[in-house]
């Protein structure tokens, strides 16, 4: 028989050539569309919510369990011996604490006095568990464990230790994609807290080997900036709530254009160790 | 029909090996890409259809969890499944050199693309450095765990196999 005749009852396969046509057009379709109209493909996101999320959940629980356990047995021996010296330091800041006690009554009364402005500690946050790390070695996005079902929205900030990390960048049910402000993609409009001097602070993947990510456009005319200065984000940000830290400079160079300076920064957090991060519930555009 | 959930289960699997137990099994911030692995190795042993499908599914995966350009993966994975297929003539020679340069180019061609369309387009030209302290590692390190894995996925492809042959004869 010619094999251009199909048995009868074989069921018709399209041939893989024309498989691999459709499905590249359909994707060739789908990057335009978000890379164009930058509109986040939300059918599909569910798609990782149903299949994926609660797997990658079990398995960080379960691998918490685990590290956890382990670095009990190792501690338990360290622990007694650090136990009895605590114990002394106890009583030595006991009587510390009282003076300071007295002290921080003082603080509060003249904060109220002089109405100090709000740090970011009054931001509403949430909690969340990151599940999942980054998928490839070329950029530096997680998963956490909190999706549209608790609130989450596209550009929510998100925090660690006290230093910023990133922004949520993707919404599904029971998960969002943070961007890491050390991704090579990412920037954020900061400045410098003690001149109030405006810098744009950009993740980089070469400079990242050594811990540092990269600053640009602070002005040349910006006097008193020195390494170690704390860096926060800036009030003119349009995603980044104002007044985060970032980290400190600790290199700052004049650019060939004698206009401006450009340099490195050590972020405040430490992105190797980041298992929960939380999320401020309150969006950028939603400040008066 | 067996053979789809079983690839459905192994493409989920990965998936969630790669994210989240191989994160904390990185040798000097690097991660071993399985993905490429899975890929290169259906479309390898099973054909160019199953190879397209698997990659299809492994991309489709990786778009929705990490970049921002959706089908830029989707795309990628699914031709060097295809391609990987378009040797499936190849299999059962019994030799692990084959399937070890496949997978080397494989994950090579991966970083490369990578490289190209969303670094070097982005105007960050030290090629040098990415491939050194990147690709280079990225790709050693992948051999190594494939090592591991393709003895895996051949004993899966050779049940299916017998399988299947049991019922038609």
């Amino acid at each position: 028989m010619s094999p251009l005749v199909r048995k009868p009852q074989e069921k018709y396969k399209l041939p893989t050539k024309y498989w691999l046509l459709i499905l590249s057009a359909i994707c060739v379709i789908l990057m335009l569309f978000t890379f164009v109209f930058d509109i986040p493909l939300r059918p599909l996101n569910e798609v990782v919510s149903v299949t994926v999320v609660p797997l990658q959940k079990g398995i960080s629980i379960v691998g918490e369990k685990l590290y956890s356990r382990k670095e009990m047995v190792k501690q338990m021996n360290e622990l007694v011996e650090e136990n009895n010296k605590l114990m002394k330091q106890v009583n030595e800041l006991t009587m510390e604490n009282d003076i300071l006690m007295q002290d921080k009554i003082e603080l509060n009364s003249l904060r109220t006095l002089y109405q100090l402005d709000e740090t970011y500690s009054d931001y509403p946050k949430t909690g969340a568990r990151v599940i999942s790390g980054s998928t490839g070695n070329w950029f530096s996005t997680f998963i956490i464990d909190k999706g549209s079902n608790d609130g989450m929205k596209v550009g929510m900030n998100v925090l660690a230790g006290g230093g910023l990390v990133g922004r949520i960048t993707e919404v599904g049910a029971n998960w969002s994609r943070v961007l890491s402000i050390i991704d090579d993609t990412s920037n954020v409009s900061c400045m410098v807290l003690t001149t109030n001097d405006h810098l744009m602070v950009s993740g980089s993947l070469s400079t990242m080997e050594n811990g540092y990510i990269t600053f640009n456009q602070l002005s040349e005319n910006a006097k008193g900036v020195e390494v170690g200065d704390k860096i926060v984000t800036s009030n003119i940000s349009d995603v980044y709530l104002p007044g985060i830290q970032v980290g400190l400079i600790s290199y700052m160079e004049k650019d060939s254009n004698h206009l401006s300076v450009s340099g490195y920064i050590t972020p405040s957090v430490n992105f190797e160790h980041i298992s929960e991060v939380l999320v401020i519930t309150k969006l950028k555009t939603e400040l008066e | 029909m067996k053979r789809f959930f079983i690839d459905l289960a192994l493409i989920l699997v990965f998936f969630v090996l790669q994210t989240t137990v191989f994160p904390m099994l990185k040798i000097s911030s690097i991660i071993p890409n399985i993905l490429i692995i899975l890929v290169s190795c259906s479309g390898f042993m099973q054909g160019d259809r199953e190879g397209m499908f698997v990659g299809f599914a492994c991309g489709f995966l990786l778009d929705i969890c990490s970049f921002d350009i959706f089908g830029f993966y989707t795309i990628l994975y699914m031709l060097i499944g295809y391609l990987n297929g378009l040797l499936h003539n190849f299999f059962y020679l019994k030799d692990l050199k084959i399937p070890a340069i496949m997978i080397i180019s494989s994950d090579l061609v991966c970083c490369l693309f990578t490289y190209f369309f969303l670094f070097l387009l982005r105007s960050r030209f030290e090629f040098g450095f990415y491939f050194l302290n990147i690709i280079l590692p990225e790709v050693v390190y992948t051999l190594l765990v494939a090592v591991i894995i393709y003895p895996l996925l051949w004993v899966i492809e050779a049940y299916i196999f017998k399988k299947k042959n049991a019922e038609s004869s």
